[in-house]
């Protein structure tokens, strides 16, 4: 396989829904970043499936800031991912409980900041979960598309509607029907707002 | 929002919710919003939206992650071979689909052409007949087994659901798109390639009823352990007025209550009491087995 460049990924990841997937994909498929990462947190006392797991997490990052403008394509892009994927298993370590007789009051105040925290954020995903479950299969592809920012014709392309005006009703609908969902959950609706604003 | 309220506005808060204005004019936004309360009001909905959306792209990264593991765990050489196969399949199929009398039942389906339910009759299953014995399907068939000796409400309800109680009959007049979307289904479910399952009821299949794969989806997401995902769609299906396909979906719902127990304790008992409620409910027996359990 052909190494690919920062500039070649980062077209692939902010391109169409299906050149979004080739480039996911080589990332997936890349067994040198793989072997490395997997290596690197096994000398850090992770196991094998640890290392799986951060590699999937670091992908899902890499992928977001790749679209949100955040890497600049300056370094490589292995170098970028590697830096994300050892902050991820940093971050699990720090999570990790320490033996009862090492921790700190600060440890235990932080231990327990940060488990509130993580569960407030699974209660967020899962309120999140249920309002995109509530809006069908259809809607979600749409705004996933959305999301990728195709323009409006490429997504009535794709869908197989008659022009990208008629693309963007539903692109508008389908948010409509996401935050009805939400309207008629004010009390999930309160928790969601106060969670963000504080995460 | 008044005269504010306008599609610039708006677009301007999805570019910037999207990234896409540049330094200077996030930061100019970002002071005109601190004036205006309402603005905020709405960015924060905004807000909301995007970050749904962005769950939307981890999700079906994941399930693509999902479905690349299990590719990758297959020897390069049999992967060949499968790819060799298909287009010899393809033909197969083709084949035996053409030379298929139009009015005799393919030996895939396992259900009577004169019972096989047509557009006017009042039935919630259209293409998905080859049911397996479960409460709401037309044969008496004898109670489910249910598990005993778990530890846990999870470990009870997975055990429980078993396998999918939904599957696509197929007839030899079936649309091409049909007969492959129950081969793959098949393939899927024969691997146990879960995420694999979720990707096939992204796709619309002609001839398939949206709520059928809804709650093949349902059911994937479940074995994926995102039961609350997987709630959201049984709910729903089980509120629908489809008979046989409601009784499966509040049988789910069940499961799915207390696969997330004790989060779901109230619910789980309102649906419990709810069914014994009712006389000779389908599954009075598998509501009193969880109660036991319980």
């Amino acid at each position: 396989m052909n190494p690919i460049s920062a500039a070649e990924l980062t077209a692939w990841l902010c391109g169409s829904e299906a050149q979004r997937r080739q480039g996911l994909k080589r990332i997936y498929d890349d067994d040198n970043v793989r072997r490395k990462l997997a290596q690197w947190v096994q000398e850090h006392g992770g196991s094998k499936e640890e290392a799986e797991e951060v590699f999937q997490d670091a992908l899902v990052i890499f992928d977001r800031n790749v679209r949100l403008g955040k890497f600049d394509g300056t370094g490589t892009w292995q170098g970028y991912f590697f830096g994300i994927a050892r902050h991820g298993w940093l971050e699990r370590c720090r999570r990790r409980k320490l033996p009862v007789t090492e921790l700190l009051p600060a440890h235990l105040t932080e231990e327990a900041e940060s488990f509130e925290h993580r569960f407030m954020e699974e209660e967020r995903k899962t309120v999140l979960r249920q309002a995109l479950e509530a809006m069908g299969g259809r809607c979600k592809h749409i705004l996933a598309l959305y999301k990728i920012s195709i323009s409006y014709e490429e997504m009535a392309q794709q869908l197989g509607m008659s022009s990208a005006d008629m693309a963007k009703k539903e692109c508008y609908r389908c948010r409509q029907r996401f935050r009805n969902f939400l309207l008629q959950h004010p009390d999930l609706l309160d928790e969601l707002k106060d969670d963000g604003t504080n995460a | 929002m008044g005269p504010m309220r306008d599609e610039e506005l708006l677009d301007k808060m999805d570019d910037y919710l999207l990234g896409k204005l540049d330094t200077a004019a996030a930061r100019s936004f970002e002071a005109e919003l601190a004036q205006h309360p309402d603005w905020q009001a709405e960015l924060a909905l905004r807000r909301l939206e995007h970050e749904g959306m962005e769950m939307l792209l981890e999700d079906n990264l994941r399930t693509d992650m999902q479905h690349w593991k299990g590719e990758q765990k297959m020897p390069r050489r049999r992967r060949w071979l499968w790819l060799a196969a298909l287009p010899l399949c393809g033909a197969a199929l083709f084949f035996w689909w053409k030379q298929t009398p139009a009015d005799t039942p393919s030996p895939a389906s396992q259900v009577p052409a004169e019972s096989l339910p047509t557009t006017t009759q009042p039935v919630d299953s259209q293409i998905f007949e080859k049911e397996k014995d479960l409460p709401g399907s037309r044969q008496e068939t004898p109670p489910q087994q249910l598990p005993t000796a778990v530890a846990t409400p999870l470990a009870f309800a997975e055990k429980a659901v078993g396998d999918l109680d939904l599957r696509p009959g197929v007839r030899g007049d079936d649309a091409p798109a049909l007969v492959a979307f129950a081969d793959s289904l098949d393939l899927t479910l024969e691997k146990k390639d879960y995420a694999g399952l979720l990707r096939l009821t992204e796709m619309a299949v002609p001839g398939i009823r949206d709520a059928e794969q809804r709650y093949v989806r349902g059911w994937a997401l479940f074995k994926l352990r995102r039961f609350a995902e997987a709630e959201t769609i049984f709910k729903e299906l089980a509120g629908r007025n489809l008979p046989r396909l409601q009784v499966k979906a509040q049988r789910m719902l069940l499961y799915a209550y207390l696969a997330q127990q004790p989060k779901r304790q109230q619910l789980l008992e309102n649906l419990v009491r709810q069914i014994l409620e009712k006389k000779s409910h389908p599954l009075s027996v598998e509501a009193q087995a969880v109660l036991k359990f319980l």
